[in-house]
Order: C-alpha cells, then structure tokens, then sequence
C-alpha cells in the first residue's frame, strides 16, 4: 500500500468522503458541522460536495439531533451524527440508552439502528471540567452499544468506515488532543475491523493496554523504559466493545505482567474491566498484582498544571509499568 | 508477667533446642523483639516477644533441649519477682477456660505456658529455605496469633504458606520447586516468578551443597530466557558434577586399525552392525581378564561385577541416558548388535530398563566427527571408553607409508581403584582384540579367561 502522513481530523474526513461517495444512505448532521466543517475540521468539505440534504448543520438541540439520527437509522440511512463534546452526550442519553441500544433486541432482530454517534472527549486543552470529561465507561456500560476510541489517524479512518457500514449503533470518541497528530494512512480504502487490537509496540516484558491519547503516552513511556532494558507491549483494543480479548489475552499469558492505562477516573472505569478479565482468564500466568493507572476522582480543574496532575503522564506510566515488573 | 516458650514448630515436633539468647535477663524488650533463636530436627526460627517490657528471667540456657509449649524466659516489669508457681498456675486456669483438645494438652503438661491471646508467641523462620516442611506448620491453633498482632509486628511474616503469584504457583508445579523453600523477593515477601527460576536453576545440582561448593549463582537479567533444568538434565547434572568432584580421571589413548574390523563388518552383512558394535565386544571380553575395571567403587574398595554389562551412552533431548547391554561379553557380534540397536532405540524413546546396572561404560562420539574426546566416568563405574571417528590416516608400516583406517579411543580410568600400569595393560589387550576383530564374530562359552 502506499502510504502518506495524514493528521488524525483529515482522516476522518476522508473516511467521511468515501463512506459517502459509496452510500447514499449515508448522511452527517450536527451542530457547526456544515457551513463551519466542524470546530475541528473533520466534516470540512462535505457540504460543497453532497450538499446540504446529506451535510445538515441543526441547532444545539442535542436530543433532537440524536433523535433525529435515530429515527433515520431505524428507516435505512446511515447517520453520522456529531456531538461536539462527549460532556454534551449526557444530554442524549434516552436516545441512545433507551432507544438506539434496544432496538435491535426489542424487534426480534428485524429492526436495526445503523447509526454512528461521533463525538470528541478528553483531558488536555485546558478547557475545564464541563469540557475535558473521559465518559467511555457510561456507554461501555450498555449492551447493544459499541464503542470506538481511535488513537491514531490510520485507525481513525480505517475504524470509522466500519462504524459507518456497522449496523448496529456505535459510539465512536475521539480525542481532542488527537486531531492535530500526523501518521502513516494508506492512499487506498480500507477498513478496520470492529474488535482487532493492535499492537502498537512489542515486547516481552510488560503488557500495556491503552487507548486513545493514552496509547502515544504509552509508547513515549515503553521507549524510555526500554532505554531502561525494559521492553513493554502497547496494545490498543482500538474498540472498546466489541473488546478483542484474544490479543490481551495471549499477550499477558507471554508477559505475565499487566498494566492498563486509562485517562478516565478509576472507579467504575474500563480498565477495572479488562482487568477482571484477565485475572478470570490468565491467572496463572499473572506474576503481579495488574496496575492500572488511571485519572484521578476529580473533575478536571481548569488550571493547566492541576489537570496535568489529575490524569496519567508519561512518568505515571513509567512508574506503573515498575511496579508491575517489581522493577 | 509473659513468659515466652518454645515455639511449636512443626505438627509432630516435641521439643527444640534453644540456639541462642539475643536478649540478656534485665534488658528491655519491645513486643515483637526477636529474644531468642531456636531451632528444630530441620530449621531455625526466632522466638519473638509478645510483650513489651523487662526480659526477667531466662530460664533455659542456650544449648537446652526443651519441650515445645514450655515456659523458656519471662517478660515483665522492671523489679517485678518471678514467680513461676504463679505463672504455672495462670497458664493452667487459662488453660481450663477453653474446652478444646488444645487445653486439654496443657492440662496434661504443668509444665508448659498457655500460649492463647496476648501470651502467644510469636514466630517467624530465620531459614526459611531448609524448613520448607515446617513453613507450613508455622502456627500451630494453640500459638496462632491475632490478626492485630501480625499488622503491629512489620517486618515479620505470619502465615500458614508462602504468598506466591499465581504466576510463580503454576511455574513451581511445572518445575517441581518447593514453594516452601523460595525466598520470595517480591512486596511482603511473595513468591514470584523469577524467584522460582533461580530457585530451579539452583537445584540443579541436587543435593544442598557446602559453603565451599557453591559456584557463583547464575543472574536473570532482563531479556535473558532461561532454560530450567529438567528432571533428566537434573540427574545428569548432579551424577557429572559428582563424577568431576569426587572421582580423579586419568586417560589413556589408543589408536586402532580397524582394517580387520571392517573386513568383519562386510562379512557379517549386516547393514546396522557397525565399529561401536566391535568396540563393545572387545571390550566386553577384554573386561574379562581385567576385572578391576569392570567394576563399581567405593570409598573403602571395589566391587569386581561377575557380569560384564556394558553402558552405551545415548544421546536424548536434555541429556543422556546409560542403556545397558547384558551379558556383552558372552554375545556374538551380530546378537549383540542387534541388542545394541534395539535398546539405543528405546532410550531415544526415554525408555530404559533399570536392570542389569552397566558396570562398564562406552560412550562414541566418533558418528560426529570427534577425533578423541576426554569422557567423565558415570559412577559407581571405574572407568569409560570414548570411541572416536573412524578416519583414514597415513601410518608407517613395516618401513613404508601405508593408508589405514584408525580408531581413536581414549580411556578414562577411577585412580582410585587403577594405576595407569593395569589400565595400559587393558588398553593394548582391548586394542588387540579390536585388531584381530574376528574372534568376536563367535559367541563365547562358559566363564572367563
């Protein structure tokens, strides 16, 4: 494949074009998604080439947009609807709770809501507590959703168009300090399948699962660690649900040693999850105590060095890793 | 006033020797203070106090054997008299306020200290890789401590077993380590995995060695794998270790025609038989007329084997195994290589039977191109023979240069049990049979020579 560098937002763009270039039953709507293009840019272009019957900017009504996405999802089109901040998307909840995540099961599997709910979360812009939240955990939470969390531009573009083409509902987040990243995406469509992990780094030492912005921080920190003679694995499930155990799996039965990062509050979060997963299915193969190193049990403060110090940085990993490799 | 008694340490364990007394009677002492050593049939373990305050009285010296659960020192006030009248018969009202079988035994020993409740002692293994089968027994019901008592003593360890990792348990049962005799380097002592693998590299050598026979310890780095022993490797590495220690080789070296022997070989027709197979045949009846070397040694003398059966060293996965060949030296050739091939293939196998004990070794390195090797012996041996390659060399004969295939073979001999006169003599026997291969092509009758 030949390959070129693309930020993280101009893949998801394309990812946008070609899922619409394909299906007409695909559409986007969203509050600043179609004169704007997005407040960050990932919907730019859209309105000039399909118009504005399939590039629909709404009011902030949140409800009414995901509503609206739901309804035309139950009736055949692929909606990719945009909720600008993750925060926002507790406003949506009944949509998606209540309504998209049980259709399927409730009409005996006749009915089905292909819909893509896109939104962006996150710590790092210094944009407060109502704005910085990592809320994967609530929709992890909900059978019939699945859950996307791309942490590089070629998973962004690869994993959105197997949202788009999914018929089920899935939540697909995306970080804001991601958008402005650059990485290899190939020039021809591809897709990346709904429950692969990818590993991101091998190594032979230590498990890391991440996700998102927490994946580039990990591999920062398994490269210091490896100056270190310490070689870490980076895997990124890439999806959340459906979660790919049998990466995780088979990695930690080579490692023995497990630590997650998450960029969310521990409590009630993921990793917590994953983990149970891993001490039910490896657990003697486990040598240590599997570390998760989480954010912290606050909202994030607005100051740029306190919510530095409420979520996992490089020198947290780095130290979470040596505690589980009783280094 | 606490006493502090002998620490039961192990479920059929009577009595303890005190080892050594770390407090001296009016020094004060903390609760959770190591005061005394003590030390049972297989292990030493620190008797801690269970109070604070002034160490009274010591009441059994160091060297003392004493019954477990008796009062050996007292722990109380500065001043304070000691009166073991008194103590004896608080320990025995304690002792009646429990029903079970516990007190039930101190009321048949006056002599022993009741050891509930604050009066526990309590204990910890200053070795713990000899007491593995006491590890398991640290706290018997009667000196059980309390939770709180094992929170306010840091640094000691009170459990029933070792903390391990699951990772470390699973590699332990693979391994056969005892997790009991790990050292564990991880948090609160736990067990982990690379403790086990040093433990497994460490065994290796089988029996618990002197100081003065360890070698350096092998260091897991990171990216190092290691390849732990298995129980044939085990055996071979423990037997090896003790033939280089214990037994001083001496080697004799040979060159044979084997112009003969080949001649033989053709004649025989048979494609399997092959050189080992004249090698252990003249072996086997040079043996007969050499009976120091087919035999087993011992520190005070040798026992000369009535039967000659020799040992072929096969070569299996991780490690050798010593397959004997019975009776060699009555066999014709072509029984014996037979024999020969039909109990090598077993042991490729892992399967070799335990009798006839092989009383003389031959190990043939020479299918893989060695010239001439130096062979440890496998005792109770006395001596091995290394075949070599056979090869085509130049040699002088009768004036003229003459093209011959020549065996090396070099043996190795027990200088305790031989000089290098006898093995010599064997030697040249051994290499003229091997010359005059065809005698061997008969069976032989009756005893020997």
């Amino acid at each position: 494949m030949t390959m070129r560098d693309l930020l993280y937002r101009d893949a998801l763009n394309e990812a946008l074009h070609e899922a619409m270039d394909l299906d007409p039953t695909v559409f986007c709507i969203g509050v600043g998604i179609a004169e704007r293009g997005g407040s960050y840019k990932v919907t730019d272009g859209l309105l000039a080439k399909y118009g504005p019957k399939r590039v629909i900017d709404t009011p902030i009504a949140e409800a009414s947009v995901v509503g609206t996405g739901v309804g035309a999802a139950i009736t055949g089109m692929r909606p990719v609807v945009e909720i600008l901040f993750v925060d926002f998307s507790l406003l949506v909840m009944d949509q998606v709770v209540n309504q998209a995540a049980k259709l399927r099961l409730m009409t005996g599997g006749q009915g089905s809501v292909p819909l893509v709910l896109r939104t962006q979360g996150g710590v790092g812009d210094g944009v407060a507590a109502q704005h910085s939240q990592s809320l994967e955990a609530l929709f992890y939470h909900i059978p019939g959703l699945k859950l996307v969390m791309p942490s590089t531009p070629y998973d962004a573009k690869g994993l959105l168009r197997a949202a788009i083409a999914d018929d089920g509902p899935v939540i697909f987040i995306e970080h804001k300090l991601l958008y402005m990243t650059q990485g290899p995406v190939p020039e021809e469509e591809y897709i990346v399948e709904l429950g692969s992990a990818d590993i991101k780094r091998s190594g032979r030492d230590c498990t890391l699962i991440a996700w998102s912005n927490m994946i580039p921080r990990s591999l920062e920190a398994a490269e210091r660690l490896s100056a270190e003679g310490l070689e870490v694995e980076v895997i990124d499930p890439r999806t959340l649900v459906p979660f790919d155990h049998a990466t995780v799996l088979e990695s930690v039965r080579r490692t023995e040693h497990v630590v997650i990062v998450q960029e969310a509050v521990r409590r009630g979060g993921i990793a917590s999850d994953i983990a149970s997963v891993i001490q039910a299915e490896a657990f003697d193969y486990l040598d240590a105590p599997i570390e998760i190193v989480a954010g912290l049990d606050t909202p994030i403060p607005y100051s740029r060095p306190l919510e530095q110090a409420c979520i996992p940085q490089v020198d947290d990993i780095v130290a979470g890793v040596k505690r589980a490799v009783y280094s | 006033m606490t006493p502090v008694v002998m620490p039961q340490v192990g479920e059929n364990l009577t009595t303890g020797v005190v080892v050594e007394w770390l407090k001296s009677e009016g020094e004060v002492v903390a609760r959770g203070d190591v005061v005394a050593i003590v030390e049972s049939e297989k292990a030493a373990f620190e008797v801690i106090a269970a109070a604070g305050g002034t160490l009274l009285k010591i009441l059994r010296a160091a060297g003392e054997q004493v019954d477990v659960l008796a009062t050996i020192a007292c722990i109380g006030e500065a001043g304070e008299i000691v009166d073991l009248d008194a103590m004896a018969a608080a320990s025995q009202t304690r002792g009646s306020l429990t029903a079970d079988g516990e007190s039930a035994r101190n009321q048949k020993e006056p002599a022993s200290a009741a050891t509930r409740g604050d009066s526990s002692p309590s204990i910890t293994s200053a070795s713990l890789t000899d007491s593995s089968p006491m590890r398991s027994r640290l706290q018997t019901p009667s000196t059980r401590p309390t939770l709180a008592t094992t929170e306010t003593l840091p640094g000691h360890t009170l459990r029933d077993r070792p903390f391990a990792s699951p990772s470390a348990r699973r590699l332990a049962r693979e391994l056969l380590v005892d997790l009991g005799r790990v050292n564990g380097s991880g948090p609160a002592g736990r067990v982990i995995r690379r403790d086990i693998l040093t433990a497994a590299l460490r065994a290796c050598g089988g029996a618990p060695k002197s100081e003065s026979e360890t070698l350096p310890e092998p260091v897991v780095g990171a990216g190092d794998h290691v390849l732990p022993h298995t129980r044939l490797r085990q055996v071979v590495a423990s037997r090896m270790a003790s033939s280089a220690r214990l037994i001083p080789h001496f080697y004799l070296v040979a060159d044979i025609d084997v112009g003969e022997a080949r001649q033989c070989l053709r004649e025989l027709a048979d494609d399997g038989a092959g050189l080992t197979d004249i090698v252990v045949a003249a072996a086997a009846r040079a043996l007969r007329k050499f009976e120091r070397l087919n035999a087993h040694v011992g520190e005070g003398g040798i026992v000369c084997k009535a039967d000659v059966h020799i040992g072929l060293a096969v070569a299996v996965e991780e490690g050798v195994l010593v397959p004997a060949l019975s009776h060699v030296d009555r066999a014709n050739l072509a029984t014996l290589s037979q024999a020969r091939r039909q109990i090598t293939a077993q042991a490729r196998r892992g399967i070799v039977q335990p009798d006839p004990a092989s009383t003389f070794t031959v190990s043939n390195l020479g299918p893989m191109g060695v010239s001439r090797f130096l062979p440890l012996i496998n005792p109770p041996e006395c001596a091995i023979l290394a075949i070599g390659a056979a090869e085509e060399r130049v040699v002088a004969k009768e004036g003229q240069p003459a093209i011959r295939e020549m065996l090396t073979v070099t043996l190795a001999c027990d200088h305790r049990a031989v000089d290098g006169a006898y093995a010599a003599e064997f030697l040249a026997h051994f290499t003229q049979i091997v010359e005059t291969a065809r005698d061997c092509l008969v069976e032989v009758n009756g005893p020997g020579e």
